[in-house]
């Protein structure tokens, strides 16, 4: 009986054990971030990375764009599924901020975009998650690498950020409310969420491979 | 001139010199007044966001306690908290999140948790994106020795970011002596 009494709080044990080392086993986001991306980089050519995989009316997502934020919500614990909808909503939202921008006249020359990164270069250095930051240049390969992605990123993305300030100030004035306070964002949130969606009803994306073109 | 007279005018003397001295010797009753404050600046919080590249937020914060001192102790009766800074983003907002204030002892338990906060008119510079400034009433007593501190934590939150969530505090002796 003794022996039996034993054995059962013996595997009880090795299965609490077990569990535990499951349940607190997961890498750090940015771990599994980087693995996620070097597989993306064993499966797929350039060429392939390159492709479009939603084409709007005045810009598109591709393949590269879509892995790298899929990977972004898998690597925070989204599954699969919950992953592929976040991402399709978060770039079609995002391109077709990017796309409005330069409708309404947003442009930023290439010197504007190396002072921004010279900016932006210090504040990696001295922001509070620094070492996140740098966790995060080196699943590009090299700082080198890093840094002329993020030119790319940045030609797209910064006429964008200057527009959507300049939303934000604009519906501060109109509203009389202090930008940064609780009554503030839950209005501004509200109004950003139908700026986004208007975006996105514009930009009309389709597949690309369903064969729609959109012009 | 008489006696009577010049005993008077000693008498008012007297009294006069007496109480130009009570009020320079200084009594267990003297109040004091005075502020406590503390600021971290230009913190810096970079959220990976995507789309690439990332949202950022560049963050002041201010706390402040005013107080009153009567005999040995301090009385805080009004306390500020000053939130301010710039941020850019297109789709995922760097949200700051400014926890209850609390009142705790040396060895870190809860005294008091100051959860009800008032807007107070604040002004900023043009450059600034984002400001606000709340104040809370509560009055509180300790010796003006007190080893008791006050823990603003706040955090700032992007939805959509990898990493979403970056948590930051700051810390206020309320020892006055």
């Amino acid at each position: 009986m003794k022996k039996r009494i034993m054995i059962v709080c013996a595997v009880f044990s090795i299965l609490l054990l077990v569990t535990t080392k499951i349940s607190f086993g997961r890498n750090h986001p940015l771990t599994e971030y980087d693995l996620l991306q070097k597989e993306v980089a064993n499966t797929f050519t350039d060429e392939e990375l390159d492709k479009d995989m939603f084409i709007g009316k005045e810009i598109s997502i591709t393949k590269r764009e879509f892995l790298q934020t899929r990977n972004m919500f898998l690597a925070n614990g989204y599954s699969e599924e919950e992953a592929i909808q976040a991402t399709e909503k978060e770039l079609k939202e995002y391109n077709a901020l990017c796309a409005e921008a330069l409708k309404n006249g947003y442009q930023v020359t290439d010197e504007e975009i190396d002072r921004y990164l010279e900016e932006l270069k210090k504040m990696t250095e001295t922001a509070e998650n620094a070492e996140d930051i740098k966790q995060y240049i080196k699943t590009f390969g090299s700082e080198e690498a890093f840094w002329s992605e993020m030119k790319n990123v940045y030609r797209k993305r910064r006429p964008a950020e200057l527009f959507v300030k300049d939303l934000e100030k604009e519906f501060a004035q109109k509203s009389g409310l202090a930008q940064g306070t609780e009554a503030f964002y839950e209005k501004w949130e509200k109004e950003f969420e139908i700026i986004k969606s208007n975006a996105v009803k514009a930009q009309a994306f389709q597949p690309a491979d369903s064969g729609a073109k959109n012009e | 001139m008489s006696v009577l007279r010049v005993k008077t005018i000693k008498r008012v003397v007297a009294l006069l010199l007496l109480s130009v001295i009570l009020s320079i010797i200084p009594t267990k009753n003297v109040f004091a007044s005075g502020t406590l404050s503390v600021r971290q600046e230009n913190i810096t919080y970079l959220f990976i966001v995507p789309g690439g590249g990332f949202s950022s937020c560049v963050l002041t914060v201010t706390y402040r306690e005013k107080y009153t001192t009567q005999g040995s102790s301090s009385i805080f009766n009004e306390r500020y908290r000053t939130c301010y800074g710039t941020r850019t983003y297109v789709t995922s907002i760097p949200i700051i999140n400014l926890e209850s204030v609390t009142h705790r002892n040396a060895s870190g338990g809860v005294l008091a948790s100051f959860t009800s906060w008032a807007a107070y008119p604040a002004m900023f510079s043009p450059e600034i994106d984002f400001g606000f400034c709340q104040v809370n009433f509560v009055s509180k007593t300790y010796a003006m020795t007190t080893t008791n501190f006050a823990l603003l934590n706040y955090s700032v939150y992007c939805s959509g970011a990898m990493v979403p969530t970056i948590p930051g505090s700051l810390q206020l002796s309320l020892r006055t002596k």
